[in-house]
């Protein structure tokens, strides 16, 4: 059978298929494995590769999570996380820099709110502060303008690329101010 | 006076470390926590629990006066600090005296004279310890400071008075941006120790960092316990320690370790503490080390030197609270074989090391002889982003350094975690490093070395079956893992499997034998 996974960006697909005990598996660079699959744990697998009729194999266990569409596995150090294909990916991408508003660079909590909406501010005031296990990051405005939404209070908890602040280029601000009044009303 | 009931004002590794000395010491442990922490493993671990404030460490663990009406609310008749929050506070020291409890550690006025960088600093020079030229003078104005910075000239270290684990400091390398380093470096200290006072150093270029922990009883011993090398920092924090130094000549041991004794004799030491040196090998001399600064607590990496004596540290700072001596002279204190520690942090090393927050699905400790793992979280522990981002440390010993880096490096790939971010490779890629392995470090050693490293993308074989052998075992559908098929269908198709692959690896094992 065939499986279809997503890592990242990039489709993986691997060939599986029933081999008396164990399984054949084709991975995507067209190597071909004989292996022996088990779980040891309800979420650790133990791997234990045969090569052609030798009796050497070697054996690996590799820990997994499963949570919702997310797969995880740890090995050497490292993480991996895959999804499960699906046709049609939602692809809902975060708003971008250059749009104005302003995202969270990392998990963590508001720890200053520093504008508000209506506000005026010149190129690289700072706006808030976001602190996640000591470490300060300062939301800095990209260009002059003005504050056009704010979406987090302080001491709010939010998660990397969560929109924070809006801010609306000055040139543009009397405009879209106008449009925001129309959309309102 | 035995403390019968002692209050741990602290979280994470260090409570569940504290905990577990308290069993041995039979002394009921009392946790505290705060918002954020109603589930850690510490508040299940101890017999009571306190919640101290709000999740911000400002409102609860940093919080003073909630902690000491915890202890008396729990009726502790002493408060163990841990390290970071209030360790080194003097003035949570006398608070804890003013109420009758018992601190473990030092008294206020010894924390007061060396937890500040400047008085110590002073201190040390009187003692005749070798220091750091600088700068440490009581007028804090800008105009003082930025020409005390020309003056002692590029490259320059500011360093927060109240400072500890890095924060509040800035390497300034030009001199065009002393004053902004210095503007981020008291804003940083300000947040972190309530305190923006700075001082300015020499930057020494290429410097170990090695430090000597030392115990002072209050019969007015003061004795060492060796040295840790923690030259592998990431912007100053510290991520691999051991001991012994590969720096350092039987003589050399002895000249630092007697410097140390000397600094917690000058200073009237009582309890742990750690000695701090910088250690330079200039290319027309012979090795030196400057006194850096003393702190005044129990160290996160105390661990190496427990591997490497025997004995508890935890256990001693009880019995010098108590107003015990020492238990033993200088001369019957032995280190033998080699330990190493690692810090396991959440953080993603291929985003910049951001802090990584989340729930802990998968948390697995390797374990084995010599392997010893300190650790504040299990499976389904939530790591909130309130606290420090260190989730364990991972200690080990050997016979010598090659033994015991080669156990490391196993250590380190059966340490499974997953749900965060963690820099697990990031350490194993330091172990595997040429130069790590020669024993030839300096504290700029990542800066130099593994700036640009990143996780490798090339997703390994293993994984790849790994993924396929999810799917099989689930016995359903590409992709498709429910909890059902799992544990019907999975189950009679992983006992069958188990069999096979234990039978297959037993034959190996004798082939691979005679």
């Amino acid at each position: 059978m065939k499986l279809q996974f997503m890592h990242g960006d990039d489709l993986i697909t691997l060939e599986a298929e029933r081999a008396g005990d164990g399984w054949k598996v084709v991975l995507p660079d067209g190597s071909l494995h004989s292996l022996i699959v088990a779980r040891t744990d309800e979420d650790v697998l133990h791997l234990t590769e045969t090569v052609g009729d030798s009796p050497l194999v070697y054996s690996r266990q590799v820990p997994f999570a499963s949570d919702g569409d997310n797969l995880d596995f740890s090995y050497a150090g490292n993480t991996y996380r895959f999804q499960t294909y699906r046709v049609r990916s939602a692809a809902r991408k975060p708003p971008k820099a250059s749009s104005g508003v302003l995202i969270a660079p990392m998990t963590g909590v508001v720890s200053e709110m520093l504008v508000t909406v209506g506000e005026t501010v010149i190129a690289y005031q700072p706006l808030a502060v976001i602190e996640a296990m000591k470490v300060m990051s300062t939301l800095d405005a990209p260009f002059a303008g003005t504050v056009k939404m704010v979406y987090v209070q302080a001491q709010q908890q939010v998660t990397h690329g969560a929109p924070i602040i809006e801010i609306v280029p000055v040139e543009k601000s009397e405009i879209e101010n106008s449009e925001t009044d129309k959309n309102n009303s | 006076m035995k403390i019968k009931r002692l209050l741990i004002a602290n979280r994470g590794e260090i409570a569940v470390r504290i905990i577990r000395a308290c069993r041995e010491a039979d002394i009921v442990p009392i946790a505290v926590f705060s918002e954020a922490d109603r589930e850690a493993m510490h508040v299940g671990l101890a017999d009571a629990a306190y919640c101290i404030g709000p999740a911000p460490a400002k409102a609860s663990y940093l919080n003073s006066e909630s902690l000491i009406r915890a202890a008396e609310a729990t009726q502790a008749d002493a408060i163990h600090p841990g390290y970071g929050f209030l360790s080194e506070n003097a003035e949570f020291a006398a608070a804890c005296a003013r109420a009758g409890i018992t601190f473990v550690g030092p008294p206020a006025d010894v924390m007061r004279r060396l937890g500040d960088k400047i008085e110590a600093k002073r201190l040390m020079e009187q003692a005749g310890v070798p220091v750091v030229p600088g700068y440490s003078g009581d007028d804090q104005t800008d105009a003082v400071l930025l020409e005390q910075a020309k003056q002692i000239g590029m490259p320059l270290l500011i360093k927060a008075s109240a400072g500890g684990g890095g924060r509040g400091m800035r390497v300034v390398t030009n001199e065009a941006d002393t004053a902004d380093s210095l503007d981020e470096a008291r804003r940083e200290a300000k947040a972190a120790f309530g305190d923006d006072r700075v001082l300015l150093e020499r930057y020494v270029a290429k410097a170990r960092h090695i430090e000597v922990q030392i115990f002072g009883d209050t019969q007015g011993s003061v004795i060492h316990l060796f040295e840790r090398e923690c030259s592998i920092q990431r912007r100053h924090q510290k991520i691999i320690e051991e001991s012994p130094s590969p720096a350092l000549t039987p003589e050399l041991r002895k000249q630092i370790t007697e410097a140390a004794v000397a600094v917690g004799k000058a200073a009237g030491y009582i309890n742990a503490g750690t000695v701090e040196f910088l250690f330079e090998t200039p290319a027309d001399g012979p090795p030196r080390f400057y006194f850096l600064e003393v702190n005044t607590r129990l160290q996160v990496e105390h661990p190496v030197t427990e591997l490497l004596t025997g004995l508890d540290l935890v256990r001693l700072q009880f019995r010098i609270a108590e107003g015990e001596p020492l238990p033993f002279t200088q001369e019957e204190c032995v280190a033998t074989g080699h330990a190493m520690e690692v810090r396991v942090y959440a953080e993603d090393a291929a985003v910049g090391f951001q802090p990584s927050v989340g729930t802990l699905s998968q948390w697995i400790e390797p374990s084995g002889p010599g392997v010893r793992v300190d650790s504040g979280v299990r499976r389904g522990s939530v790591v909130s982003p309130y606290y420090d981002p260190m989730l364990a440390k991972l200690i080990v010993r050997g016979a010598d350094r090659a033994e015991t880096m080669a156990r490391l490096e196993q250590a380190i790939l059966n340490f499974h975690v997953l749900g965060v971010q963690t820099n697990l490779a990031y350490l194993l890629a330091i172990l595997r490093d040429a130069a790590f392995r020669e024993g030839d470090l300096s504290t700029r050693f990542l800066e130099q070395r593994f700036a640009d490293w990143k996780p490798d993308v090339v997703i390994p074989n293993e994984v790849l079956l790994a993924l396929a052998g999810t799917v099989v075992t689930a016995g359903s559908l590409a992709g498709k893992l429910s909890k059902h098929s799992d544990s019907v269908t999975g189950k009679s198709a992983s006992g069958r499997g188990i069999e096979n692959s234990l039978g297959l690896w037993r034959s190996s094992g004798r082939w691979r034998n005679t």
